[in-house]
């Protein structure tokens, strides 16, 4: 009886075990790999391009060191947003334990590009020609979205005033 | 036959009770990180509260109920945790009004800018301190991400497997429970980090300035909870506004236009930095995002004027011995710690 009993609980705990280890098996992906299908929106510098949800390094490589860095950190401890200052651009970076991911794109003069060659000055005309007919128009601004990518061209008189490239999870 | 179901029934409980143990020993306990601690405190404290704080880190960085109940005898507890979205809010203050009805509530309005589930560190800071009910239920549901999945909230060992590899000290001895990190849901934090030039800078640009339907659909639940229960619904805005958390004036005005369509109470205080007395180089332990324990001092100290002038908020010292007995205790506590941090 006794060594019934004995076999029971070993066959028990052998199954617990195998329970844990296939639990460890299939971890979940915790890497931050991005595995989105939508199109990322970029910018083009020097003749090179990157985008949003790139690596900061990416960033440094193709646009080099920026003027001034601001850091905020985050309650709860979850990561530190990074604001990368460039003479033509502002770039969001957010930092966790994921890595470092370009959030946020915003173009102040007409030096930079998007990867499909629009700058501030612009057409309307010219957006639309390259990115197609926009998710959204008001009037004062147009807006392309692919998934959690968002590309925005503020327009005034028919010209584009502003380009902001947003990652909208946050 | 009769032997092998109970060998069979002991197996089965011999197994739940490792799946549990497991999860308890697995679980994160928050002690490098307290916000996660937060909102499991409340229910060793509920009951007696006149004033229930609900809402984000705005909420437990900067009110001191110690104080309210020090200078203005206000009973008050805060049930804030880290990016606390407006339908955890809705379902925590509900939960709330299970255990008792407070004369206000008062909810801090910056999570009103999230329309989805964001992150599932911070639901797990908010929603795993959450007692077992069919509102931490509806609760998880309405906040999982896609990521996420419901079985892993039941149970935990699910989720946290992985940590069997990087168990500590801590994640034996609070495996049942865990050391208390609040004053009445108040965080202290002691540090000073200036607000600098860069912090103030211009915040982002959004994609779209209107303030999410389905976090204004909770906002109206919120209230409309409040107006069942007979409790005054105020909203505030903290005081804190960084580049990278930035209060736009365009949801300030749709907050001003939906607190004077429902008649409520909205104190938005960045305007009344100057007046409350915060100073932002000795006031914030992180350049600007939170107050530290000086300025939620000076907050409190000015917002509990507001409540006795304009909310009829009346002491409740010296009404009931054991009420005064249980905060003067924690007053005393506060006090000893914010001299010994």
């Amino acid at each position: 009886m006794k060594k019934r009993i004995f076999s029971s609980l070993l066959t028990l705990s052998l199954a617990v075990l195998l329970i844990l280890t296939a639990l460890v098996g299939c971890d979940k992906n915790e890497n931050g790999t991005n595995g989105d299908t939508d199109k990322a929106f970029g910018v083009t510098v020097n003749g090179k391009s990157f985008s949003l949800g790139d690596s900061v390094s990416v960033l440094v490589d193709i646009a080099g060191e920026p003027q001034s860095i601001a850091e905020a950190g985050s309650c709860g401890d979850q990561g530190t947003l990074k604001k990368y200052t460039y003479s033509s651009m502002s770039v969001l970076v957010l930092e966790n334990d994921k890595g470092s991911t370009i959030d946020y794109i915003s173009l102040s003069n007409d030096l930079v590009t998007t990867d499909k060659g629009i700058r501030i000055g612009a057409s309307k005309a010219d957006v639309t020609e390259a990115y197609g007919d926009p998710n959204t128009d008001n009037g004062t601004n147009i807006q392309y979205i692919s998934g959690e990518f968002a590309l925005k061209f503020g327009i005034e008189n028919d010209k584009v005033t502003s380009i902001t490239l947003i990652r909208t999870t946050e | 036959m009769k032997k092998r179901i109970i060998a069979l029934v002991a197996s089965i409980l011999i197994l739940t009770l490792c799946i549990i143990l497991l999860g308890q020993l697995t679980r994160p306990k928050y002690t490098d990180n307290a916000e996660g601690a937060l909102i499991g405190e409340y229910y060793d404290n509920a009951g007696d509260n006149d004033l229930i704080f609900v809402g984000d880190c705005e909420v437990y960085e900067s009110f001191v109920p110690a104080m309210l109940w020090g200078r203005y005898g206000i009973s008050s507890y805060i049930r804030g945790s880290a990016q606390q979205l407006p339908w955890q809010s809705y379902y925590i203050l509900e939960e709330t009004f299970e255990y008792e009805t407070p004369k206000a509530v008062v909810f801090n309005v910056y999570s009103l800018k999230y329309g989805t589930p964001q992150n599932e560190a911070y639901n797990r800071m908010t929603l795993d301190g959450m007692k077992w009910s069919s509102l931490k239920t509806d609760a998880i549901k309405a906040s999982m991400t896609d990521e996420e999945s419901f079985i892993e909230y039941v149970i935990p060992l699910l989720r946290f497997h992985s940590r069997i590899s990087e168990l500590n000290r801590d994640d034996f001895k609070y495996m049942f429970s865990s050391p208390e990190v609040s004053h009445n849901g108040y965080l202290m934090q002691t540090g000073v980090v200036p607000m600098n030039e860069s912090d103030s800078m211009e915040p982002l640009e959004l994609l779209d300035y209107m303030l999410p339907e389905r976090a204004m659909q909770y906002l109206d639940k919120m209230r409309e909870l409040c107006e069942e229960n007979g409790s005054e619904l105020i909203l505030v805005k903290a005081p804190t506004n960084s580049w990278a958390y930035w209060w736009y004036d365009e949801w300030n005005i749709q907050i001003e236009e939906y607190a004077e369509t429902y008649d409520l109470a909205y104190y938005n205080f960045i305007p009344e930095v100057d007046e409350i007395g915060i100073d932002m180089s000795t006031d914030t332990y992180d350049g600007g995002l939170h107050l530290n324990v000086h300025g939620a001092e000076k907050l409190t100290e000015y917002f509990g004027r507001i409540l006795t002038e304009k909310h009829g908020f009346d002491s409740k010292k010296g009404i009931d011995p054991e009420l005064d007995k249980a905060w003067n205790e924690r007053v005393e506590k506060y006090y000893d710690d914010k001299k010994g941090e």
